[in-house]
C-alpha cells in the first residue's frame, strides 16, 4: 500500500462528502469538517477523509494547534460539525451520542479532570455505573480492567493522590471497562514509563487483534511504529495532508517536515543512509528488525 | 486545597462517622443547618459550633483541613458583617452562623464520599439543581487548586512578596480574573467529561447500607436536639435567655469526650 498524498482530488466540499459511501468495516469517518471556536480560532480539518476501520490501530500526528483533539472531540460528539462529516458507526455523534456511547471508551489528555470518583474501583466503575449495570457486573468489569491494566493494588486508593502514569492507567482501565469497540486516545503515553508504554502497546495490539479500533492523537513519535498500525498526519492549518501505514508515513520525508514532525530515530537513520547509498535497506522502524537489516546489509 | 486531601479523608476514614448512613448525615446536615438559621443567640451558636468541632474531632479527619475549609464562608460572612452588621454582636452572629453552616457541610464532605452524597440529592431535587450541585461541588475543589497554582505562579513570576500589598493585591486580582474565565471552560469541559463516561441526568451509586443504626440515630437525635433548642430559644427568648449560658455545656462536653477519645486512640 502507498501513503496517499494530498491533492486536489481529495479536497472535499461539504456537498461531496454527503455522498460517501462508508468503506466495509468503517466505524468513524472525519470529512472536511469546519469548527470555528469562540475565540474565532476555526479549525478546518479538510484534505484526505479521516476513516478508521474495526480493528485498526490509528495515530494522529501534527503540530501543535493542527487540531488534532478538535478531531477526536468532533469524534466524540463533543463538538458539532459546521461544515463537513463526520461518522461514528454511522451516525453523527453528536446528535444520537446516546446510540453509540456505550461502544466508545475515551482516554481525554488532562486525565485529572477525567478521574471522577473518590477511590480508583470507583471510578473504573463509573461509566458501567451510570450505564445502569448491577452491581456484581460492576465489581466483575472493574476487576477485569484493573487486571487489564495491571493496576490491582491501586483499587482503593485515592487516584489524585496518584503519579501521572498511574492516573493515566486508571483512566485507561475506566475506558476499557465496558470493553468499548472503539477507543479515543488523546496523548495516551504521556506520563508512562518505558515499562508502561511496552505494555500499553501490547494491550493495544491485543485490542486491536479482538475487533478494537483504537484512535490516538499523539506527539510521540518514537512510540508511533509500536502502538499503530496507520497513521494520518496533518498540517499546521489542519489539513489531513498524509496516511499510511508508518513506514510508508514516515518515509515522507517532505511532508513531515512541512507538518514540523521530525521522523522517529531509525526511520530518518535510515533515510539517511539511503540518500548517502541507494543500496541501504528499507527502512525498519523496530530495532531488532533494524539490527537485522543491517547486519544483513553490512555483509 | 487539594480535592485528593477532601477524597482521602471521606474514602478511607473508619469512624462512627464514616460509617453512618450517608441519608442519615444529610438529614442531620439539614437539621443544623436549619438550627443555625433559626437562632439568632450567640450562645446557642457557639454550642452548634462546639458540637460540630465535636464531630470533627470524632470523626479523626485532620482538623487543620477541616476549619480550613470551614473559614471560607466566615470569611465572607465576616466581610459581610463588617459591612452591613448594625452592632458587633450582630457581627459575630453573622460569622457564627456562616461558621456553622461551613463546618456542617465539611463534616458530611469529609466523612461520606461525594457521589454517596449527591446521589440521594439529586433524587428529590430538579435534573438541572442536581447537575449545578454536583458541578459545583467539583468545580470548587478543581479552582482551589488552580488558584493555588496560579498565586504559586504570581508569586514567582512577578516577585510579590508579603512586604509589598499593594503589588500583592493588584497580582491577587489578576490571577482571580484568570480563575474567573477558566471557570467557565472548566465546568464545560466537566460536563463534557461527565457525559463521554455515561452521565446522563443524575448520578448513579450504590449508596451504601447503614453499618450502625445506633450510630444513625444519636446522629439525627443529636441534630434533633439542637433544632429543637434553636427554636426553643427562638419562640421563648425572653424568659430563657438568662439560660443560654447552659447551651454550650452539653457541646463542650462532647467537645472533651471527643478529645479524650481521639488522643487515646493516636
Amino acid at each position: 500500500m502507498t501513503a496517499d498524498r494530498n491533492v486536489a482530488a481529495h479536497n472535499h466540499t461539504h456537498e461531496h462528502a454527503h455522498e460517501i459511501e462508508p468503506v466495509p468495516g468503517e466505524i468513524v469517518r472525519v470529512s472536511c469538517v469546519r469548527h470555528s471556536y469562540d475565540d474565532g480560532t476555526s479549525v478546518h480539518l479538510c484534505g484526505l477523509d479521516f476513516v478508521a476501520t474495526r480493528g485498526q490501530r490509528i495515530a494522529v500526528l501534527g503540530p501543535n494547534g493542527a487540531g488534532k483533539t478538535t478531531m477526536l472531540y468532533h469524534i466524540l460528539g463533543l463538538l458539532r460539525a459546521q461544515e463537513g462529516i463526520v461518522r461514528v458507526f454511522g451516525v453523527d455523534p453528536s446528535e444520537e451520542w446516546p446510540a453509540i456511547r456505550k461502544r466508545i471508551g475515551v482516554v481525554l489528555q488532562n486525565v485529572d479532570e477525567q478521574i471522577l470518583a473518590p477511590t480508583v474501583a470507583d471510578d473504573v466503575g463509573f461509566s458501567p455505573r451510570q450505564y445502569g449495570l448491577s452491581e456484581a457486573e460492576v465489581a466483575l468489569r472493574v476487576d477485569r480492567a484493573l487486571a487489564l491494566m495491571g493496576i490491582e493494588e491501586l483499587r482503593d486508593r485515592v487516584p489524585h493522590n496518584l503519579s501521572g502514569g498511574e492516573k493515566r492507567k486508571v483512566a485507561m482501565a475506566g475506558a476499557l471497562v465496558m470493553e468499548p469497540e472503539l477507543l479515543v486516545l488523546d496523548e495516551p503515553f504521556e506520563g508512562l514509563d518505558p515499562a508502561a508504554r511496552t505494555m500499553m502497546g501490547k494491550l493495544l495490539r491485543e485490542l486491536a487483534a479482538g475487533g478494537t479500533t483504537v484512535v490516538m492523537s499523539t506527539h510521540d513519535i518514537d512510540s508511533v511504529p509500536e502502538m499503530a498500525d496507520y497513521a494520518y498526519v496533518m498540517g499546521p492549518d489542519g489539513h489531513i495532508a498524509l496516511s499510511g501505514t508508518p513506514a510508508e508515513v514516515f518515509s515522507s520525508a517532505d511532508i513531515l517536515a512541512a507538518g514540523n514532525i521530525r521522523p522517529p530515530v531509525l526511520a530518518e537513520l535510515f533515510m539517511r543512509l539511503r540518500q548517502s547509498d541507494p543500496d541501504a535497506p528499507e527502512p525498519a522502524l523496530g530495532v531488532a528488525e533494524a539490527a537485522e537489516a543491517l547486519l544483513k546489509w553490512r555483509g | 486545597m487539594h480535592i485528593g486531601a477532601v477524597d482521602q479523608a471521606a474514602t478511607l476514614g473508619t469512624s462512627w462517622l464514616h460509617r453512618s448512613w450517608p441519608i442519615a448525615k444529610l438529614v442531620a446536615f439539614a437539621l443544623v443547618l436549619a438550627a443555625a438559621m433559626v437562632t439568632w443567640n450567640l450562645l446557642v451558636l457557639l454550642g452548634i459550633v462546639v458540637l460540630l468541632s465535636a464531630a470533627i474531632v470524632s470523626s479523626r479527619v485532620k482538623p487543620g483541613l477541616a476549619f480550613t475549609l470551614a473559614a471560607y464562608p466566615a470569611f465572607f460572612a465576616a466581610v459581610f458583617a463588617l459591612a452591613s452588621a448594625p452592632d458587633v454582636l450582630s457581627g459575630f452572629v453573622i460569622v457564627l452562623k456562616a461558621l456553622a453552616a461551613g463546618l456542617a457541610a465539611v463534616t458530611v464532605a469529609l466523612t461520606t464520599p461525594y457521589p454517596q452524597i449527591f446521589a440521594p440529592v439529586q433524587r428529590v431535587v430538579p435534573g438541572i439543581v442536581g447537575d449545578a450541585l454536583l458541578m459545583t461541588y467539583r468545580s470548587t475543589f478543581l479552582l482551589l487548586d488552580k488558584f493555588a497554582n496560579l498565586m504559586t505562579a504570581v508569586r514567582l513570576r512577578s516577585g510579590v512578596s508579603v512586604g509589598q500589598p499593594v503589588r500583592a493585591a493588584r497580582a491577587t486580582t489578576q490571577a482571580l480574573g484568570g480563575l474567573l474565565l477558566y471557570s467557565f471552560d472548566l465546568s464545560q469541559r466537566d460536563y463534557d467529561i461527565m457525559r463521554v463516561r455515561g452521565y446522563q441526568d443524575r448520578l448513579r451509586v450504590a449508596v451504601h447500607p447503614s453499618t450502625s443504626r445506633a450510630a444513625d440515630a444519636v446522629l439525627v437525635a443529636t441534630t434533633l436536639a439542637a433544632l429543637a433548642t434553636s427554636l426553643l430559644w427562638r419562640i421563648a427568648a425572653d424568659s430563657l435567655n438568662p439560660y443560654s449560658w447552659l447551651v454550650p455545656i452539653p457541646a463542650l462536653f462532647a467537645l472533651l469526650a471527643a478529645l479524650v477519645s481521639s488522643r487515646r486512640k493516636s
